[in-house]
This record gives structure tokens, sequence and C-alpha cells, in this order.
């Protein structure tokens, strides 16, 4: 076998990389726009602000500025108001019912939130008013992290565990029984799973916590539940996946010149199967760190992936932003990596 | 291979009880140890810029004002020892208490509730409550940033004085300085930790206990301040958990890792009755469905009686199961003015009268209408209970229609607002003037197109007058003309809370206002807390 450091080339690393430039940017300025366009603001309350302390909050959050240089008038008294102010002060000129401010090109939402970007600053979240959105995300995200890697690891070692000996033992009691429990864990919905998790051993028999994170005890029951759904996928793509691979001829070849039962099985019949787990693999584990949404709100678990719903229920654009961002980079990253693995495991891919 | 495999083995497991090992509880006893659970996360720790009912719970346990609510919502003295009015109930001095101390052991002034009140007032600070303060003399200028500071007549004479100037009468200002926003502001911190203040590694407190450790979107942990001006605390740290999962906050209780729930899961309410372990209270919060008096569907008076005649307010508790309390009047069961039997009662056979007098016999020819409401379990069952109310008693089919909340919020206040909605107020002091003045017809929050200058002159009113008995009857007619004559909403029921707490938990009241002081709860000596 070659090094795989040969195979790599940080050049097809670096270009890759360079092309999640753009698909980032295009994220963020769509995700950006439609935000602002989604009716209702993070300032409309129960109870509703007075107009002067309105104000002072759309100064403090720059919402008294044009989204982009390129706007029609507000009907709303008060921001025409704003908008008139601003280009006062940055002048701007109108093309019909359009206004077009090239002044204050720079100055408007999209493109100071993007310069601030540029600097690695994700602003001020406008719930929970003096909390930087870097510093929510940075305590955040490696919970959500190690939740996701844990859940990641156990799908795999489970999956292809029992797809393995499902494919060996095909049309067997035990094939029928890893069938059965991927069904299973594939149509659980999430909640109902950890809610029965959580009344059997932490209720009933008193084994676990039932929520909080206070060290690996307290990590089981999260990382069960996020863990079953995938682990189902992965068994059934194992299982097909060896089955196919124990009927091909090098297999057979491997059989008559002697090669035990354990090496077929492992070295040539599952190796050959990798290639599907990889492909999912990436998609998977962003989906997994980014996604245990229900698995952290059950589990009180102080992760990201609460803000994927509450922040875009608050309207928070800054928070709902800084997910956004940090979701999209992982994901881009995440098919950077499966690519890159990919030619390690199949030799007649170049990365 | 096996012979790699073993050892290994052997040590993943040596790591396992040795992780297990070191996740134990804290060194203190059981009993010295208060933890509570919390329905989120607080939006703001600042108490200049706290808006939200979590921040409020979280912040009276660390800071404290200058007066205080009692569990029957009277106002006792907290750093103020005591308070006068002049005669027009337009200026009020409070009076502090002689050696009141930071938490670093710095002194207390009357000058810390000066700084914190501007800086709530200052429109750079950007508080959302800022308007508490509105009753002050140049309060509102101020904040619109017309005038300068100096012109706010907030002013500590010396330093156990606070002299305040208000621009109209008011005797309920007790009140308002026992509200969160109002507690003083450690300006040296503040000016040096910036934004960062409110963290353990800089705070400095007022209240009961001191903020050790914060582990936001999750846990904070406390610690008693020596310097506490109100006594002695009854335990060695106080643990907040912030669940926004209900049912998380059950199993955490039932398993116990927590000994108090604010917010309890309304299922599970039932099996809880007559538990030691739960206690039930009444919330000075009213919902209601509000009516747009200059809607077509609406205009005629005859049919807004017609529907506020036709709704059983007790079918509300009996689907919601909170334990909340049927109600046809505007003030809330546990506020000064709490009137039942004031309202419309429920009568469908005289309703049907008056749909048939108004031109709907048997609800013909009834526009199809829309009641809006907000996402919520709780939103959603007290809407389709009012449908079908109406489709049974009226023989009307309104259309009834969800909105995510930010949408609800901005439409119900938009131009062009849906005829009926559901609404509620909780209330942000205890005093009738905070609900009735909601409906006053130059009120921010009045939503719903009714203007009423009988209405507005018996509630200014109300409050110019010392006898319980005029104030009383005041109200009592303001509520009629809002319920009885007008209808320009149509009250459901009185809300309730519903908490979880360790029966052997000593000096833990409730009020209310939903507030509860923490500083002296103890643990009872009689059983030991094992759990």
């Amino acid at each position: 076998m070659t090094n795989i450091f040969d195979k790599i080339s940080l050049g097809y690393i670096g270009y890759r990389l360079l092309w999640g430039v753009p698909v980032l940017l295009a994220v963020v300025i769509t995700s950006f726009i439609v935000l602002r366009f989604t009716p209702g603001g993070p300032f409309d309350r129960e109870k509703p602000l007075p107009p002067n302390i309105l104000k002072n909050l759309r100064t403090q959050y720059r919402l008294d500025r044009p989204m982009l240089p390129v706007y029609t008038m507000p009907k709303d008294a008060r921001e025409k108001e704003e908008i008139l102010a601003f280009e006062e002060k940055h002048g701007a000129f109108a093309i019909g019912p359009v206004h077009v401010s090239l002044g204050g090109a720079l100055q408007t939402q999209l493109f100071s939130y993007l310069g601030q970007l540029l600097k690695g600053d994700l602003g001020v979240s406008m719930k929970f008013t003096q909390v930087s959105v870097n510093d929510i995300i940075k305590r955040t995200f490696p919970v959500s992290l190690l939740l996701g890697l844990l859940a990641f690891f156990l799908a795999f070692l489970i999956g292809i565990a029992l797809g393995t000996a499902a494919a060996y033992y095909q049309d067997s009691w035990l094939d029928r029984a890893v069938m059965l429990f991927s069904a299973f864990g594939f149509s659980m919905p999430n909640f109902v799973l950890a809610a029965g998790l959580i009344f059997l051993f932490s209720l009933k028999a008193q084994l676990l916590p039932p929520a909080l994170w206070e060290g690996p005890l307290y990590w089981v029951l999260p990382v069960v539940t996020l863990a079953l759904a995938p682990a189902s996928y992965i068994a059934r793509l194992t299982r097909s996946g060896v089955i196919e691979s124990l009927h091909e001829d090098f297999i057979r070849t491997a059989r008559a010149k002697g090669v035990n039962e354990r090496m077929i099985l492992l070295k040539h019949a599952l190796a050959n199967a990798l290639g599907p787990l990889v492909t999912i693999g990436g998609p998977m584990l962003a989906m997994l760190v980014t996604g245990s949404f229900i698995i952290e709100l059950v589990f009180a678990i102080p992760g990201m992936g609460r803000y994927f719903v509450t922040a875009v229920i608050d309207r928070d654009y800054p928070l709902v932003m800084g997910v956004t961002v940090v979701y999209a980079s992982f994901i881009v990253i995440a098919n950077i990596a499966v690519d890159v693995l990919y030619g390690i495991i199949d030799p007649r891919v170049e990365v | 291979m096996n012979k790699v495999m073993n050892p290994f083995r052997a040590h993943f497991f040596l790591y396992i009880i040795f992780f297990l090992g070191a996740c134990s509880d804290s060194a203190l006893p059981r009993d010295r140890v208060l933890r509570v659970a919390v329905p989120g996360q607080p939006a703001n720790l600042d108490p200049n810029k706290s808006t939200d009912a979590i921040s409020g719970m979280m912040l009276m346990q660390i800071h404290e004002g200058l007066t205080l609510h009692s569990h029957e919502l009277k106002v006792l003295p907290g750093l103020a020892k005591s308070w006068t009015f002049n005669e027009t109930y337009t200026e009020i001095t409070y009076h502090l208490r002689d050696n009141l101390k930071w938490s670093n052991g710095q002194p207390l002034t009357a000058h810390d509730f000066e700084y914190g009140w501007k800086r709530l007032l200052n429109p750079k600070t950007a508080a959302e409550y800022a308007y508490f303060l509105f009753d002050i003399q140049g309060a509102e200028d101020y904040n619109a940033g017309k005038t300068e500071a100096q012109s706010v007549g907030i002013k500590a004479v010396d330093d156990k004085t606070l002299r305040v100037k208000l621009r109209r009468p008011a005797p309920y200002f007790p009140h308002i300085s026992t509200f969160m926003v109002t507690y003083p502001i450690p300006k040296e911190v503040v000016e040096k930790a910036g934004d960062n203040w409110t963290e353990p590694e800089n705070i400095i407190v007022s209240g009961p206990f001191v903020p050790v450790e914060h582990l936001h979107e999750y846990r904070m942990a406390l610690k008693p301040n020596p310097y506490w001006a109100l006594g002695k605390q009854g335990v060695d740290r106080l643990e907040i958990y912030m669940t926004a999962e209900k049912t998380t906050a059950l199993n955490l209780y039932v398993s116990g890792h927590i000994d108090l729930v604010f917010d309890m899961l309304p299922m599970a309410i039932p099996s809880y009755r007559g538990d030691e372990n739960y206690f039930n209270g009444t919330k000075l919060e009213v919902r209601y469905v509000g009516v747009q008096l200059d809607d077509p569907a609406m205009k005629d008076n005859r049919v807004r009686r017609a529907l506020a005649m036709s709704l059983k307010r007790e079918e509300f508790p009996a689907v919601l199961k909170g334990g909340e309390i049927p109600s046809e009047v505007w003030l809330p069961k546990g506020m000064f003015g709490y009137a039942p039997g004031t309202g419309i009662p429920y009568n469908p056979e005289e309703a049907k009268k008056l749909l048939t007098e108004a031109g709907f016999p048997d609800g013909k020819g009834f526009p199809k209408i829309t009641l809006l409401f907000r996402a919520g379990d709780d939103w959603q069952l007290i809407a389709q209970n009012v449908q079908q109310q109406w489709k049974k008693n009226l023989g009307i089919e309104i259309e009834i229609q969800v909105r995510e909340q930010k949408v609800f919020f901005r439409e119900i206040s938009s131009d062009d607002p849906p005829p009926m909605h559901l609404a509620r107020w909780i209330a942000d002091f205890p005093d009738p003037e905070n609900f009735m003045g909601l409906f006053k017809s130059n009120s921010g929050n009045n939503s719903l197109a009714f203007a009423s200058p009988a209405y507005d002159k018996l509630v200014d009113d109300a409050v110019l007058t010392d006898d319980p008995k005029i104030r009383f009857k005041a109200y009592e007619d303001a509520q009629k003309i809002l319920v009885v004559d007008e209808i320009a909403m149509i009250p459901i029921y009185t809300g309730a809370q519903n908490i979880l707490r360790r029966p052997d938990l000593e000096n833990l009241r409730f009020n209310s206002m939903g507030d509860a002081r923490l500083g002296k709860v103890k643990w009872s000596t009689k059983t030991t807390g094992d759990k």
C-alpha cells in the first residue's frame, strides 16, 4: 500500500477550499436577504415598544439603514424618516420609485454585515442583548461537536458491526433481527425515543441521569438517542454492500487461496462496501453536529442546535446568520474531507 | 489480535470508572444547596436591559431594589427603610438603610440608584423598559434624546436620600421601585468591564447571592453575599438551571436533580393535584379576545354582546387543566379592583336573541370573520374552544388563524388588524393602573381602537384618591365601560402558576407576580434533605 500522504495533493485541498468561499458568500447573502424579508422583526413584542425606544434599538442594531444600496421608500412613516436621514447623510438618487444610494453602499445593512464578517465579527445578539454571537458560538459549538462526534462514531460502530453480521448470516434470524432493529430505529422519532429511554433508564431503573451535561455518564442517553437513526441507516447500507461483494469473484478467489473467513469478511468484503458509507459520512456528520436541536432541548444540553430554531423564532438576525455561517462552513469542510477520504480508500479516485 | 485487545479493554473500563467518579456532585452537604429550574435562558442579566420573566426571576436573587413585594404583593422596605410622598403624590423621597454595602464591601448609596435610573433612561442604553420610569419628570424627553440627563427629576440628595419628582400623581410608585430595571447599578464596575460587567468575574451585587459561575444556556451557580442587608441566607449555594423544555425540568425534579421547578408541565398537573410537592397559585395575567371596534363585522354592539354572552368561561380551565380561573372582568383575581360579577354573564338564549336583532337569526348571513392567535398549544386550545362555543351557541362559523408570534405581534398592531385576536396582559406591577392604563386612548399598547373619554377620566382620577372605596368604584365603573358597555374585549380567564417544590423547603413563598425570593429559603431541619 502506498503512503496515503502521497495520494493527497495539498493543491487539491487548497483548490477545494477556495471554491468554498463563493459558496459561503452565496449562502450568507441569500440567508441575509430572505431573513430580512420574513415578516415580523426582532423588536415586535407582546407589549409593543414606545416609538422612541424602538428608534433607539433600531439605531443601535443599524436597522435604520437600507438593507441594500437599491431600495424603495418604506411605507412605514418611522422607517421612512430613518431612510431620509440616511440619504441626507450619504446621498441617493431615484429612478422612478427605486432609490439608489451608491455613496452609502458600504453603510447598508448587507455590506456592513459582510465587512464585519470579514473581520470575523458576527455581531451582537438581538435577543440576548449584550452577548456577542461569537461568544455564543464559541461556547455552544464545542458541546454540539462533542455530542455529534460521539453519536457519529457510535452510529458507525454499531451500524457497521450489525450490517456486516447481518450480511454474513444473510437470511438467518440474526439478519432478520438486525433488519427489524433498523426499520425501528429509522422510523422512530427522536423525541419519542428520548422519552422512552429516559423513562426506562432514568426514572424506572435510575441508572442514568435524565438530562444535564455534567460528564460521561450524562452523555450516554443523548448520544444513544442521536445515534440510533444513523446507525440503522448505516447497518442497511453496510449489509447490502457486504452482501454484494461477498458474491464477487475476488472473494471466491480469496477463499480458494485459503484466506480465513474473518479476513475475507473484514478486509475484502467490508473494505469494498466502505465507499457509500464515506459518501454519506460527511453530510451525516454535519447533520449530527448541527441537527441535534430536539436532543439538546430534551436533555438540557448547552449546545448550538437549539438556536437553529429559537433564533429564527426570535428574529435574532445576527444569531441566525452566525449559526448559518458556522453550519455552512462545516458542511463545506465535511464534503471536502469526504472527497479526500475517497481518494484514500479507492485507488481509482485521484485527489 | 486478542493479546493486543485485552489490555486496551482493561484500560477502557478503568477510564470509564475514573470518569464516573469524577462527576460526582459538589462537596457541600445536600441540605446546604438549593437547585432550581427556570424555563429557559435569561435574555440579559443587566437589570437596566432585561425584559423577560426569566431574567427577572434570576435578578431577584442577585440584586435588591429600594422596595420589594411580599407574597401578598404588599410593598415592603427593601434597601430603602422608608419613603415619603409630598401631598400631591408628585414627589417621592426614599430613605436608604444605614451602612449599605455592595458584595465587595464598598458602600452602596443613593447615587448608585440615581446612576442606574438615569442609565435606564439614557437613549444610548436603548433599554426596552425605559418607559417604566416615564412617570418621572423629564424622563421621556431625555429618553427621546431631546434633553440632557440633568433635566430628569432623579436626585441623590445625599448618600442615603433619593428624591424623585413625578410628572403626574403616582401613589403606586413604590410598586415601580420593586421592579428589576430599578435595581442599583455599580457605576465603577459597569464603566470598567462594559457589557461584561454581569459576568461572575466582574459583578458586584446588592442582593442575597453573588454569581460565581455562569455557564450560559445551562446553569448559574451562586454563593451568599456576606453584605446582604436583609438577613442571612438559608443555603450556601444556589444553582439555577436553564431548562427550556418543561418535560426535562419535570424529569430532573422526579429524579432528584432539582428542588424547585417554576413552570410546570401542564400535562403533568392532573397527576400532581393534592400532592405535597405541587403548588398552584393565581397569576396576575388575563387572557382575552381583543375586538377591533371599527371592523365592519364588529361595529354592531349587539353582535359583540352576543359573542361575549355565548362563551362559557368554565370550559377553558377544563381544556387547559392549569388551574386557571374563569373570568368575565378585566382586572385579575389577586389585584385590587377585582370585581367578579361585573362582567357580562353567560347566557346563550339572550345571545341568540341579540344576534337575531342584529340581523343574523341563527347566525345566518354572519360574515366569516377571523380570530387570529399566536403559535402555542395553549393558544390553539383556546382558539378552538372559542370557535366551537360560538358555533354551538350562535350558529356562526368563524375562521381561526395561527401566526408565528413575531408575525402575530406585528399584524395586530398594524394599520389593518384582524377583526378579533387572542391576547393576554401580564402585570408589570400589581396595581390596577397597570391593567387599566393599557386601554386609555393615549396608551401605546392599546391595539383595539377603543377610545373612551369617560374611561380615561375614571382611570386618571382613580390614582388621585387615597380612599380605597372611591378608587374601587372608579375601576369598577371603568371596567363596565370596557367589558359591558363598549365590549372592546372579552375576558376569558385569569392565569395560574403551577410550581413543583420539595415539601421540606422553608421560607419559600410565591406571589401572584410569579416572584419567589430565594434568599432565606432553607431546608427544614426536621427531615434531612437526602434526595
